[in-house]
């Protein structure tokens, strides 16, 4: 290989200043502009954010669009599933419910009225019923059931259309489901999330004193925590709803949830403030004589956000499963009231006959889980001090 | 070693008292004492119950008389049903819930810790992306959410499976899935990360430079490491299957104590909510006692602690 | 006579989510039997990941890219599983930095050693504990009996650091590769490990690859050094060589760092401005430019190629080429005449 000549400029020496030596190699970002930048860059963290962002406004708004209301009963329109089979007759239809009671629906699915009945034949299995003045008849003696128009023939084609007054359908005493869905996603997420907030300052208080006071007040602290969550919480949550008056509906369980869960935030926050406290600007603030308050506020709990945020997001889907877990023994909110676990209640006696009425509740528990896991598995990731300067 | 076992046995006891005299002072915290609240009773026999039961004593009296009670294993009359006594609850149901409960956490084990292997063995391909897909989903939905859906679909629909009892081997199938899918999804993401972490560690690159085979580096020394955090929650996740079977048992119709739980939750019976409680408790911290004993025999790092 | 180990044009890389990043840019270098050789270099040298190349013990994401790795002239990088493992731990021992982590906690280390034997050689139980115990005397392990059940957290560094040796050398390799085995260890512990290195070599004739940070300690025990940056063999020398005539400029900067007990006061020591290289990022031309005061355009261009200063010298320095000017250039004088 041949070197170049020595008077090339290629030999001419270069300078090296301490600028060009230390140069950062990395791009620069603020603390929450790395967090944000990793986290969008998961995809199932932005699909968890986006499914949140939607439940959330489904459950602000949603009430607002609704032409029903959650609590009002309409015992003609009991248990009427959201996909109809039809019976047409001339432009008109019938659809005949899961009692067989025939209901006359406009062509694109409008519910409009129940037929009077005229008379019952036990005998033969077929009831008659007034249409517009004309006699239909259903013939029950078959499986499925079927309608005999007025001329007596049986009508044996079916139309499948949307059920367009009731888009989820209706529960057994004839309530709007989309509407209680969306009530139900009121008070599923505001228990959660008063809840999780509650939890959040218990448990960030305790286990941040527990943790700079130290010594034996944090054994002691530590070893009631211990105790108190060798029992399941939710045997807490079950004793405690118990004893509070019944019909108090959501606070009770914002007030039994708020009660126990803080164990794990406590925890999770000790072990964060016990190794920060040993950090060098910690020792600086007590020097300059900050009052201990201030160090824990101003200092610990803002280094310790991370972890911290991460169990909060985690702890809503905990309070959603919780509510719906006690919904579902009998300790949730009210009638009339609607939360997404006493709907699945409600839901599993017709399980065999009215499936939907299950599938909406479950669906919308099961995205809200899956919104916030993804977030919190997000969060986690992307504030995970390990993975930082890529 | 011996400082360790006598430390968790005190805790142990710690625990269970506080849980007793908790229960005791929240069933004195209802409104109106027990026999008292639902029907109106002929004066002497409120009398004779009062004496009976100790009632007209002191609280602290009859907190003592209470654990005397216990002691002995009896956890007093029920509240709704004179005849009965809670005992009687635990007993009928009790066979049912750990026939249950047993079939439970083997199938979790058996399902979670194989399944958490070859995720981590297999880390990136398609064994893993398939395994945590499966387990996320399992983690994510709730027990009775996958319960219904699961009963709707093989039982109603496809007429697979049966939805109710416990009779035949086959019956057991959707309530163990629905009872054990938490468990078995966590586990199993646990098993995977707790072995990823071990395969990075440094005493694996000795195993290997010494020359051995994959398979031995694998079992002999990556295993036993990683399956240390996954035994650590066995605890946590009997407890989990208990709670879990009060909705389990509900949904399936069957007869264990979890059913009898919920039922008494139904209908306001104090003392045997209070007695289950009691009982349930007693069992959990004893199991999470065993588990811990049985943790030490594995790591010998706890005998110096 | 042939050399028991030859590396040439070694290639390794690791494959991340952000792409490769070239970790081993082609390496080349010669044990002989017997023969100390060190490798010295800073974080992101190259250094450990040669190391772990030769048994191909590198991570998941780790790989060999190109080159040859000859073990009395069989390749390694070709050579197939079981064969591998057939050499770990038999011709090819390793001893890693931290002894606490290297060895496994739930295991008694007698076992541990006992293992080693078992894979390589059929002894029967009671041969292979005999074995194990002379390896404890042989490392100077005290009470061998006795710490045969014991666990690693019972042990201090130090023995611990034995136990590895006790491990490596249980089936005599040829070769003991030795990644920073002392950087973990107080300094007098340090110097026994060191000594303990040295007797044992000279006993079973084993060539050692001895890897360190640490210049001080490299000179201890090896008689020949290879100066590692950013994946590239900067400088080859025998100790003596390296220490009286460096011939590269981050050589000297090492050197001059080197804080000494007798050192004359009123020198000032002098680190090397900058830090190390972004692997991913590496610099255009020599790596070592942007840190390197004697720097010249060229520097910035063209990775300079080897050198030879001796037969056993050679440098990776621009100023060390026949063109190169002689102002400003501590290295002219060693130049080799045209030719």
């Amino acid at each position: 290989m041949s070197h170049p000549a020595v008077t090339s400029p290629l030999w001419d020496e270069i300078d090296i200043t301490d600028e060009k030596s230390e140069t950062l190699a990395a791009v620069h970002r603020t603390f929450a502009g790395d967090v944000w930048f990793r986290f969008r860059h998961k995809p199932a963290s932005v699909v968890g954010l986006v499914l949140i962002a939607f439940i959330l406004l489904f459950a602000i708004f949603g009430p607002f669009l609704s032409n029903h209301s959650y609590a009002k009963q309409e015992l003609a329109f009991v248990n009427i599933p959201p996909r109809l089979d039809l019976f047409m007759i001339g432009d008109d239809a019938i659809y005949v419910s899961r009692n067989l009671k025939p209901i006359h629906v406009a062509s694109d699915g409008t519910l409009l009225s129940a037929l009077p009945r005229i008379e019952e034949n036990l005998a033969k299995k077929v009831t008659s019923y007034d249409f517009n003045g004309q006699t239909v008849a259903v013939d029950y003696s078959v499986r499925p059931a079927r309608l005999i128009d007025p001329s007596g023939t049986p009508v044996t084609e079916t139309v499948t259309v949307h059920n367009k007054t009731y888009l989820l359908g209706t529960d057994k005493l004839g309530r709007d489901l989309l509407t209680r869905l969306m009530i139900g996603a009121r008070i599923s997420l505001l228990v959660a999330f008063v809840a999780a907030f509650t939890n959040l300052v218990i448990g960030v208080l305790y286990g941040g004193i527990s943790a700079y006071i130290g010594g034996n007040t944090d054994t002691v602290m530590m070893r009631i925590v211990d105790v108190v969550a060798t029992v399941p919480l939710t045997l807490y949550v079950i004793l405690i709803m118990v004893v509070l008056p019944r019909d108090s509906g959501i606070t009770s369980i914002i007030i039994a949830l708020g009660s126990v869960y803080w164990v794990n935030m406590a925890r999770v926050v000790r072990g964060e403030v016990l190794s920060l406290k040993q950090q060098d600007y910690v020792h600086g603030a007590k020097i300059m004589g900050t009052s201990t308050w201030r160090i824990l506020t101003w200092h610990l709990i803002p280094n310790a956000m991370g972890p911290i945020i991460v169990t909060v997001t985690m702890l809503i889907p905990s309070a959603i499963f919780i509510e719906a877990f006690m919904s579902f023994i009998g300790l949730g909110v009210a009638p009339p009231m609607a939360s997404w676990g006493t709907m699945c209640n409600d839901a599993l006696e017709a399980l065999r006959t009215n499936p939907y009425q299950l599938f909406a509740p479950s669906v919308a528990i099961s995205l809200t889980m899956f919104g916030f896991n993804f977030i919190g598995d997000g969060l986690r990731d992307a504030l995970d001090p390990k993975l930082r300067g890529r | 070693m011996a400082k360790y076992v006598v430390k968790r046995l005190g805790m142990t006891f710690l625990t269970l008292l506080l849980i007793v005299v908790l229960v005791f002072f929240l069933m004195h915290a209802i409104p109106g004492g027990p026999f008292t609240a639902q029907r109106e009773l002929p004066p002497e026999v409120e009398a004779a119950l009062i004496a009976k039961y100790n009632l007209d004593e002191s609280l602290g009296r009859q907190l003592l008389h209470y654990i005397q009670g216990l002691l002995k294993g009896d956890l007093g009359p029920s509240f709704k049903y004179p005849g009965m006594r809670v005992n009687d609850f635990i007993v009928q149901g009790f066979p049912v819930s750990a026939r249950l409960g047993f079939v439970t956490i083997l199938f979790v084990l058996a399902a979670s810790i194989p399944l958490g292997i070859v995720a981590a063995l297999k880390n990136g391909k398609w064994q893993d992306v398939f395994t945590m897909v499966l387990a996320t989903v399992g983690v994510t939905i709730p027990s009775f959410v996958i319960a219904t859906v699961l009963m709707y679909f093989l039982s109603h629909k496809l007429g697979w499976l049966p939805a109710f009892g416990l009779d035949s081997p086959v019956s057991y199938i959707l309530p163990v899935l629905a009872l054990g899918g938490y468990s078995m999804s966590f586990m199993a993401r646990l098993m995977r990360s707790s072995l990823l972490e071990v395969m990075g560690q440094d005493y694996i690159k000795t195993a290997r430079a010494k020359g051995l085979t994959e398979y031995k580096v694998v079992t002999r020394h990556a295993l036993r490491n990683a399956l240390i955090p996954v035994i650590t929650i066995l605890g946590p996740t009997i407890a989990a299957l208990l709670t879990g079977s009060f909705v389990i048992e509900k949904i399936f119709a069957l007869p264990g104590m979890g059913k009898h739980f919920v039922t008494s939750i139904t209908n306001r019976d104090y003392t045997t909510i209070l007695g289950i409680s009691v009982f349930y408790s007693t069992f959990l911290v004893v199991m999470v006692f065993a588990v811990d004993m049985f943790y030490v025999l594995i790591d010998p790092r706890i005998k110096y602690e | 006579m042939a050399p028991l180990l030859q590396i040439k044009n070694l290639h390794t890389s690791f494959f991340t989510h952000d792409g490769e990043v070239q970790a081993v840019k082609g390496v080349d270098l010669e044990i002989a039997e017997g023969e100390t050789l060190g490798i010295v270099g800073e974080s992101g040298s190259g250094k450990s990941v040669t190391s772990l190349s030769i048994l191909n013990l590198l991570p998941p994401s780790g790989k060999v890219v190109a080159g040859e790795i000859l073990l009395n002239g069989k390749d390694l990088v070709q050579a197939g599983r079981s064969e591998l493992q057939s050499i770990r731990g038999n011709a090819i021992s390793m001893i890693f930095q931290d002894p606490m982590s290297s060895l496994n906690p739930l295991i008694p280390v007698g076992k541990q050693v006992e293992e080693m034997i078992i894979t390589h050689r059929k002894r029967t139980r009671s041969q292979v504990k005999n074995d194990v115990m002379k390896l404890f005397d042989m490392v100077q392990i005290p009470d061998p009996a006795g710490r045969y059940r014991s666990y690693p957290h019972e042990f201090s560094g130090g023995m611990r650091q034995r136990v590895m040796i006790a491990i490596a050398l249980a089936c005599s390799p040829s070769l003991l590769i030795a990644d920073e085995p002392t950087t973990a260890l107080d300094v007098t512990i340090q110097d026994q490990i060191l000594v303990l290195l040295h007797s044992l070599q000279r006993e079973m004739n084993m060539s050692i690859l001895f890897i360190s940070h640490d210049l001080g300690v490299i000179a201890e025990i090896c008689s020949r050094v290879m100066v590692m940056y950013s994946g590239m063999v900067m400088e080859t020398a025998r100790i003596d060589d390296l220490f009286r005539t460096p011939a590269h400029p981050y050589t000297m900067g090492l050197l001059q760092s080197i804080p000494g007990i007798m050192q004359d006061r009123s020198v000032p020591l002098l680190p090397i401005p900058g830090s190390p290289p972004d692997a991913s990022n590496p610099p255009q031309g020599c790596p070592f430019h942007p840190r390197c005061r004697y720097a010249r355009a060229i520097c910035a261009r063209e990775v300079p190629p080897l050198q030879q200063i001796s037969e056993s010298h050679t440098s990776r320095c621009w100023l060390l080429a026949d063109q190169a000017p002689v102002e400003n250039n501590p290295f002219a004088p060693l130049r080799r005449p045209n030719g």
